[in-house]
């Protein structure tokens, strides 16, 4: 279970790190490879981005791939079957992670089915509301646990609401704004982390622009995974992606690695 | 919750970041919508900014032509800036200004709402900002500069199809950057709650005076109210304080596109239950729920989606909902000009052209069309598409 994962982290000081995939991106082949790559390079556990016409909280790194994925002719059978070869060689958990509309196309119980199927061990939605308790238990009953999103916005009420449906962790938007952006407030995250700490013992992950080992150093204090989404998936423009990938992800991951 | 549902349809589904933005608004709604000086002020705007109320007309050329039921104009066009939009703009303009934001942003497809933002911001002395898909704004170059002469901000969108969808994404991005400063004013009854409710409120304006203009000058109500559905905001204005008139037909007509075959921009008619933008209503998707790229020859109808509220009238049979096509459209964009004298917008010359689908119903009846706008914007491209 995901949950018992970065529990144990939480307990051990630990920090996880969690990288973010668009699936298909750049193509089915290479992004394949690089969940494997990914996985031999340390990773907690991985989130596959489900691509979506209009990704309203990703910026231009990741809605591009996103947009790219679909004009290759993204489709579930071929991201099913390499989900699905890969949880048979790894334990890694994955995530599906993407926007509401994907989520109940056919229906909640069609598409949380598929991806129990297809071996993910949970979901984030980035614009499915806590309030929206059908859907999320729907998930549940297919056994794909939940993340949270929690941002620098919510209010504590907000919190004790929405830890009631039971997340598996919650994940701290570190920005107002969408992914990418490289503005983080440090001061600020860390008073909101800490502030999360105090309503729930829910294990907390973060992410939203996080590119360098001293910003992972900072976070790994308060935050039980680091998630790096749009300074990988730019990786995938420059002509050794794999390399690339190896080359700037593995000093985050030995940050963590080393607490 | 329940509140935020029309049946099934509504809901929030946003980034977490915006929810204290979308409360605070609906909190501060709450209080002030029955405020004595929130309404004298929006009324006083009404009246004397907009030109409230728009005159309820008699369209006696074209009642003789068609050989049917009298039809009525409700003249949302002469309103200031040329549309039913600026209803909703001053309403929310006006509530920026109550939560203490200094800047404004909104959408636009073809302008109209651009402008009326545009214009109430210039006024308010708000800053503002709009964003326009590339594509549109080569098709709506007038609008632009008349954006920029309002002093506002035009941000191109060249994401996806770079057209409406695409810039309502953009300014979903720029408010979960912004939210603190910033209020957005959604152009239609579309949107998470409370935007559907308070865009639907705002426009109201129109049926409310619809009501009492038709009770004076004939003593009953309509039989039929007839308006264009978008995102379906002028729709939802005149049809809202009719609903409990049961009496009253309420059709609602979306933009066919240009044939039986190709996608229009019809997602009552055509569309199936999913989420954009917010909202859980009828949507143009694939079976995996992609959004599709839709079609129409007026710009203000082509979006893949519409207000959630009317996919439940549409549901519980209160509204009946049609489809004209872009040549039933453009016909009936010349007969109203040439026989009344008002060049309507595309938009409306959708309703118009539902006119003659009905024609053969009784002579007694009375049947109003909301000409939602006029048509100066979309004298070039009906130009072009001559040509």
């Amino acid at each position: 279970m995901i949950v018992d994962i970065f529990k144990n982290f939480q307990k051990n000081n630990k920090t996880g790190f969690i990288p973010y995939l668009v699936a298909g991106y750049p193509n089915n082949k290479v992004f394949e490879e690089t969940l494997y790559l990914l996985d031999d390079l340390g990773s907690d556990m991985i989130e596959i981005g489900i691509p979506f016409s209009d990704p309203i909280a990703e910026g231009k790194i990741i809605e591009f791939a996103h947009h790219k994925s679909l004009e290759n002719g993204f489709n579930y059978q071929d991201l099913f079957n390499i989900t699905r070869k890969f949880k048979e060689k790894s334990n890694t958990p994955i995530i599906a992670m993407g926007y509401t509309n994907s989520f109940i196309n056919p229906s909640p119980e069609n598409f949380s089915k598929n991806l129990e199927s297809a071996n993910f061990d949970g979901i984030l939605v980035v614009d499915l509301p806590y309030q929206e308790k059908e859907i999320l238990e729907c998930y549940k009953n297919n056994n794909l646990e939940f993340i949270q999103l929690i941002a620098p916005t919510s209010k504590n009420k907000t919190i004790s609401e929405s830890i009631k449906n039971d997340p598996s962790l919650i994940y701290y938007i570190t920005q107002r704004g969408v992914t990418g952006l490289n503005n983080i407030d440090f001061s600020e995250v860390i008073l909101k982390l800490k502030n999360i700490r105090k309503i729930t013992d829910t294990p907390i992950i973060t992410g939203f622009g996080i590119r360098k080992p001293d910003q992972v150093r900072k976070f790994s204090e308060y935050a039980d995974g680091i998630v790096v989404g749009s300074f990988l998936i730019e990786k995938f423009l420059t002509s050794d992606p794999f390399r690339e990938i190896s080359n700037s992800i593995k000093p985050l991951i030995d940050e963590l690695k080393n607490e | 919750m329940d509140n935020s549902y029309f049946g099934k349809y509504g809901g929030t589904f946003i980034p977490e970041t915006l929810s204290f933005a979308l409360e605070e608004l609906e909190n501060l709604y709450r209080q002030i919508k029955d405020d004595k000086s929130f309404k004298e002020d929006l009324n006083n705007i009404y009246a004397d900014y907009v030109g409230r109320p728009s005159p309820l007309y008699f369209a006696e050329s074209l009642t003789n032509k068609l050989g049917g039921p009298k039809i009525w104009f409700k003249r949302e066009d002469l309103n200031h800036t040329g549309a039913h939009k600026i209803n909703n703009t001053v309403g929310q303009a006006l509530l920026a200004k109550k939560l203490g934001k200094r800047r404004i942003i909104a959408e636009t497809g073809a302008g109209q709402h651009g402008v009326a933002t545009a214009t109430i911001c210039a006024k308010l002395n708000i800053d503002c900002v709009i964003y326009m898909g590339e594509t549109d704004i080569e098709r709506q170059e007038l609008n632009v500069f008349k954006i920029k002469t309002l002093g506002a901000e035009v941000i191109p969108v060249s994401s996806g199809t770079a057209t409406l969808k695409d810039a309502l994404n953009e300014s979903i991005r720029d408010w979960v950057t912004n939210v603190e400063s910033t209020h957005y004013i959604i152009g239609s009854v579309t949107g998470p709650h409370p935007y559907p409710t308070i865009v639907r409120d705002f426009n109201s304006i129109a049926g409310i005076e619809l009501k009492n203009q038709f009770i004076k000058k004939i003593n009953k109500l309509p039989d039929m109210i007839i308006a264009c559905v978008g995102g379906g905001s002028n729709a939802m204005g005149v049809f809202y304080p009719f609903i409990e008139d049961k009496k009253v037909r309420l059709v609602g007509v979306e933009a066919g596109g240009k044939n039986t075959k190709d996608i229009g921009s019809a997602s009552i008619t055509d569309g199936s239950i999913g989420v954009l933008h917010g909202a859980k209503t009828k949507i143009l998707q694939s079976i995996t729920g992609e959004i599709k790229e839709t079609t129409s020859i007026s710009a203000g109808l082509d979006y893949p989606g519409v207000g959630p509220e009317h996919a439940y009238l549409a549901d519980i049979k209160r509204a009946e909902y049609v489809k004209i096509y872009d040549k039933e459209a453009l016909e009936a964009f010349y007969k109203v000009s040439r026989l009344e004298g008002i060049i309507p917008a595309l938009e409306t010359a959708h309703s118009l052209a539902y006119l003659e689908k009905i024609k053969d119903l009784g002579k007694s009846l009375n049947i109003v069309v909301n000409m939602s706008g006029r048509g100066d914007k979309d004298l070039y491209s009906v130009m072009n598409n001559d040509s």
